[in-house]
């Protein structure tokens, strides 16, 4: 395959470049054989440049890199240089997640690649987490499609990071897209319960999200548009100084298109939109690496307080609008280092806005700025591995609200202070972090990592240190024994601390939580895994719609998966996974649903490139029902000809049980220095699944679902330089 | 199908969608509280005031058995249904309460003959003045025909008239604070787009005017669908079907019949000899049962 392009400069220069972006190959040894004589090695300047020493006439030039594809050239000299273009070769890398060298025993990872194929998640690697063992089926479109309830856990028992940066929220309008593109996304982990001393504040899960640190040998990047959103993203390398640091920078930016192209209407008079960004400034050494970051993201719609289509037409005019609107904007600074040690420190200033305002009256605001850091450290001792660090948030939170009577219900999911009907100006200044320190001791087969965490937090009461040990038994080449054990606790956010909007003698939430599985290689290469869980809550938080949050009398979660895998870099991956649990809550004596209560969850997902041009993705997912709690009754208000709501038993009642399959075909087009791909991808919802969420008519006496489509195509295109 | 809001928010092409319900809140099906006044007006704490409900019984305006009534205070609207027995303060239609502070809220279980309870509540504070009477007709027609428009209206009305149809017979759209289109079909709509119409039955079809504020007002009126049988209209728009020539103010025996509005109809006439007026709102405060009135004599207003 003779793959050339004429270009520029001297007689016998060739540069290799990847096909497809134009990427130089550089710094590579490459093979060559020149007229078939005896093969001969060079390596790439960092252009990708090699020189071949030829006589003037025709020759034939045989190339051959690892990881691509060989490349036979009939070069005619003299000549100036010649750029070739190498294919690509799948490396036929198997990778294997199991036995992985961590505190966090209960861990799952998902790279760029995952996030591209698995249909689905948008191209989004934060959405592709809802498709990972142990984590709940959401309902695609509803009110809830973005939330995380992990293990048993509810959505706020998560924290989740970026580069160590806890981020303000996660999801565009809770669905959609997660508010970091994927394009500079490098690896993304999930530690589903039990983790390590190093996280904290959190009863749930943890997500740290690591951003993309190769250094970028040209520029590159991508444009895409898929139904929901348009985006783009660059990366180029700026400067290498003296001392061989490399200097790059990166850019990204999504916006959503739906209030461009759609039609306002009364019920929408500004469509849902959205954006995103992402800068970086970046520095990298052989043994650091430093980074200037700028990120955040934007939500804003403005609609009707009500559902105008059942309402008269007096009732419509009269019916507030209700403008919605929340952002943060994240900047700061990163610096890994390894050496003697390795460590990780990161610093950054966040401002977080969420704000609503009726067009009558009521209003709820509230803004919180906060300085995050957090230290991670760690070396190798004469008695095993130290790993300790720090993360403090010192956080400035104000909530206003002006209330707006009954009105406020109607806009209670977003703006839910407003709902309470109880005016709030109030300012919270807080502390909070912790500091922890684990070690690695090392006794042949067997690895035990005992941490302590002690938590610090301003706003409420000394909280008792955190006892967390990990265990890992290796048997043989392919089977590992693993538990994992230790407390953990988390105080309420800021907003349901402060009077009016919550409660300032909130508890704190603690939870004992241990965690035992197998994992399994059959030929090193195929994976099976068994996590066994359980959770003992205190003093759980209930967060009620129209009330500030209330106090449990203890939760419980426990329940077992099993996880397949099989992963050919670049060629093929499948996960399946069967998970069962419970996760209930304590309320006045009495075990209920918790809210992350799905029992049975079935998960698998399968992508495979046929060739070079073709890739062909399947998922399917099934949940159980999620519990919600329904409105038992109602009270007639005479003095408005109004029903009042009034919640029957905390989710006392489920929705059907729900199963979504989703098929993604691409197509690839492949050019020198940028390539093509579209997709296509296919969802189906069986009709008795697509139950969205509850509805009730005028006086609550009849109940109904909202249903999503059943059936639905989707584009996509991905352009990448 | 109605398309929904939240689900807009996901993607306004792929808006979720659900069955439209088959009733709106003009409609005055099964048991219900179709209306609390109280008269005269509230104010301050230590006001006397004089409360009533306004029922439907499995659909109609009348009862042959009383709908049992309790009255008590509470702090606020959704306490309402955490009532009992022991906690009211008073019984029955009528009741004649204190107010115990400002800001109360009057609570109301109504406990049907069907063994439905339904509960209700009226805020005291927003009682400052006397209820204003909704005396005038609601429309000058008496009879109308199938997929007839009626504009009904209460001009002049300082507050919000809620209009319902007892039965569900007919179809409101609210034009104004005051004012509704009455079609004459029973129609579904989804997503404001008429997806069903069905033509009311011939008969009566009974209209109430709820007037919000100061303690609340009601009138109730007659519309006959299609030629009335024989019987007289009274003064305030109501229609009693009579086996006999009848005038008002005339002395009328009264018998029950289940297809009337008010489930009566004139038996029998005489001449004026004092007894009682016939109040027809006596029946849908449950004052009275439709049996109280059976072989009774009373004077036409």
């Amino acid at each position: 395959m003779i793959l050339l392009a004429l270009a520029w400069a001297s007689a016998a220069d060739l540069q290799l470049s990847v096909r497809g972006t134009g990427e130089a190959i550089a710094t590579t040894p490459v093979q060559l054989v020149v007229d078939g004589g005896a093969p001969e090695t060079r390596i790439t300047d960092n252009r990708g440049r090699v020189s071949v020493a030829l006589s003037d006439g025709e020759h034939t030039v045989q190339l051959q890199v690892d990881d691509y594809r060989v490349a036979d050239l009939t070069l005619t000299t003299p000549r100036d240089e010649v750029r070739v273009f190498l294919r690509p070769a799948p490396p036929m890398v198997i990778v294997v997640e199991a036995f992985q060298d961590s505190p966090h025993t209960s861990a799952h990872s998902v790279d760029a690649e995952m996030a591209l194929e698995t249909p689905g998640t948008a191209e989004d690697s934060f959405r592709l987490v809802q498709t990972l063992p142990g984590v709940s089926v959401q309902r695609e479109l509803s009110p809830t499609a973005g939330e995380l309830a992990i293990r048993g856990s509810g959505p706020g028992d998560n924290r989740v990071y970026l580069d160590g940066v806890e981020i303000p929220y996660l999801y565009h309008f809770n669905q959609y897209a997660s508010v970091l593109p994927t394009s500079l996304i490098g690896e993304l982990d999930l530690y589903s319960s039990t983790f390590g001393a190093q996280y904290g504040d959190a009863v749930g899960a943890v997500i740290e999200a690591q951003t993309r640190d190769e250094v970028p040998t040209g520029l590159h990047g991508h444009v895409s548009m898929n139904f929901f959103m348009v985006g783009a993203s660059a990366r180029a390398p700026i400067a290498t100084t003296k001392s061989g640091a490399q200097w790059w920078a990166a850019v990204a930016g999504r916006r959503s298109y739906q209030d461009l192209a759609g039609e306002q209407t009364a019920q929408f008079t500004l469509w849902p939109r959205f954006h995103d960004y992402h800068a970086r400034l970046e520095r990298r050494t052989d043994r650091s690496r430093v980074a200037f970051f700028a990120y955040g993201a934007g939500d804003r719609y403005n609609r009707a307080a009500g559902e105008l289509d059942v309402l008269d037409p007096v009732e419509q005019t009269e019916t507030p609008s209700f403008d919605y609107r929340r952002a943060f904007d994240a900047v700061g600074a990163l610096h890994e280092w390894s050496g003697s040690g390795t460590g990780r420190i990161v610093g950054a200033l966040i401002a977080d806005r969420d704000r609503g305002e009726l067009s009558t009256s009521g209003l709820q605001v509230k803004q919180s700025t906060y300085l995050s850091s957090r230290l991670d450290w760690g070396t190798e001792t004469a008695v095993g591995r130290v790993s300790m660090g720090y993360e403090l948030r010192a956080e400035r939170t104000s909530v206003q609200v002006e209330s707006a009577g009954e009105v406020g219900l109607l806009v209670a999911e977003e703006a839910p202070a407003l709902a309470r009907g109880i005016d709030v100006d109030d300012t919270l200044l807080r502390l909070r972090g912790g500091l922890y320190a684990d070690v690695r001791f090392d006794a042949g087969a067997v690895t035990v990592i005992p941490g302590v965490r002690f938590p610090v937090d301003t706003a409420m009461r000394a909280q008792l240190p955190d006892p967390r040990v990990a265990v890992r038994w290796r048997v043989g080449d392919e089977l590992e024994l693993k538990l994992a054990a230790g407390r953990y606790q988390q105080a309420a956010e800021t907003e349901h601390l402060i009077p009016g909007t919550g409660d300032p003698s909130l508890p704190v939430t603690s939870a004992w939580q241990v965690a035992m599985g197998v994992e399994k290689t059959v030929a090193n290469r195929w994976e099976f895994v068994l996590d066994t869980y359980a959770k003992s809550l205190d003093d759980p938080l209930l967060y009620p719609v129209d009330d500030v949050a209330q106090v449990a009398d203890g939760g419980r979660a426990f329940g077992v998966e099993l996880v397949t895998r099989y992963r050919l870099l670049e060629v093929f991956f499948l996960r399946g996974w069967l998970g069962l649990s419970r996760s209930q809550v304590r309320v006045n004596g009495r075990w209920q649903a918790a809210d992350g209560d799905q029992p049975i969850i079935v998960g698998a997902v399968a992508s495979w490139d046929i060739g070079e041009h073709y890739t062909l993705g399947v998922r399917y997912r099934f949940g159980s029902g999620q519990p919600y709690t329904a409105v038992g009754s109602a009270v007639y208000n005479a003095t408005d000809d109004t029903w009042t709501p009034v919640a029957g038993e905390l989710n006392g009642a489920r929705l059907p049980a729900y199963q979504k399959v989703d098929l993604r075909f691409a197509r690839a087009f492949t050019f020198n220095q940028w390539s093509l791909e579209t997709a296509v991808e296919l969802w189906y919802v069986p009709k008795a699944n697509a139950q969205l969420y509850p509805t009730y008519n005028y006086d609550y006496s009849e109940q109904g679902f909202v249903e999503g489509p059943s059936f639905l195509p989707l584009l996509s295109a991905r352009a990448t330089f | 199908m109605r398309h929904r809001a939240p689900i807009a928010i996901g993607l306004y092409l792929l808006a979720g969608c659900q069955d439209p319900f088959g009733s709106d809140r003009h409609d005055l099906l099964g048991d219900r509280v179709a209306a609390v006044l109280a008269s005269p007006a509230g104010g301050p704490a230590g006001t006397t005031v004089v409360v009533n409900a306004a029922l439907t019984v499995d659909g109609r305006l009348w009862s042959d058995e009383p709908v049992d009534l309790a009255w008590a205070w509470t702090d606020s609207v959704a306490d309402v249904t955490t009532l009992s027995a022991s906690d009211a303060v008073e019984t029955g239609v009528d009741a004649s309460l204190r107010i115990p502070s400002a800001g109360a809220v009057l609570g109301l279980v109504a406990t049907f003959p069907s063994g439905f309870v339904e509960y209700a509540a009226l805020e005291m504070s927003d009682l400052a003045t006397l209820p204003v009477p909704l005396s005038a007709p609601l429309t000058d027609a008496t009879t109308v025909v199938r997929d007839d428009i009626v504009e009904v209206d209460v001009p002049g009305y300082d507050g919000r008239i809620r209009y319902m149809s007892v039965g569900g017979r007919g179809t409101f759209v609210e034009t104004s604070a005051t004012a509704a289109d009455l079609t004459i079909a029973e129609i579904v709509f989804d997503d404001a787009e008429e997806q069903s119409r069905t033509q009311t039955e011939e008969g009566a079809l009974t209209i109430l005017a709820l007037g919000l504020g100061n303690g609340n007002a009601l009138r109730a009126q007659d519309l006959w669908v299609g030629t009335p049988p024989p019987g007289i209209w009274l003064a305030d728009g109501r229609f009693l079907p009579s086996d006999v020539d009848v005038i008002s103010g005339q002395d009328v025996r009264l018998g029950v019949d289940d297809d009337a509005s008010w489930g009566l109809r004139i038996t029998a006439v005489r001449s004026s000899e004092g007894t009682d007026t016939l109040d027809l709102d006596d029946v849908m405060t449950g004052r009275f049962q439709r049996y109280d009135y059976d072989g009774r004599w009373v004077q036409l207003p």
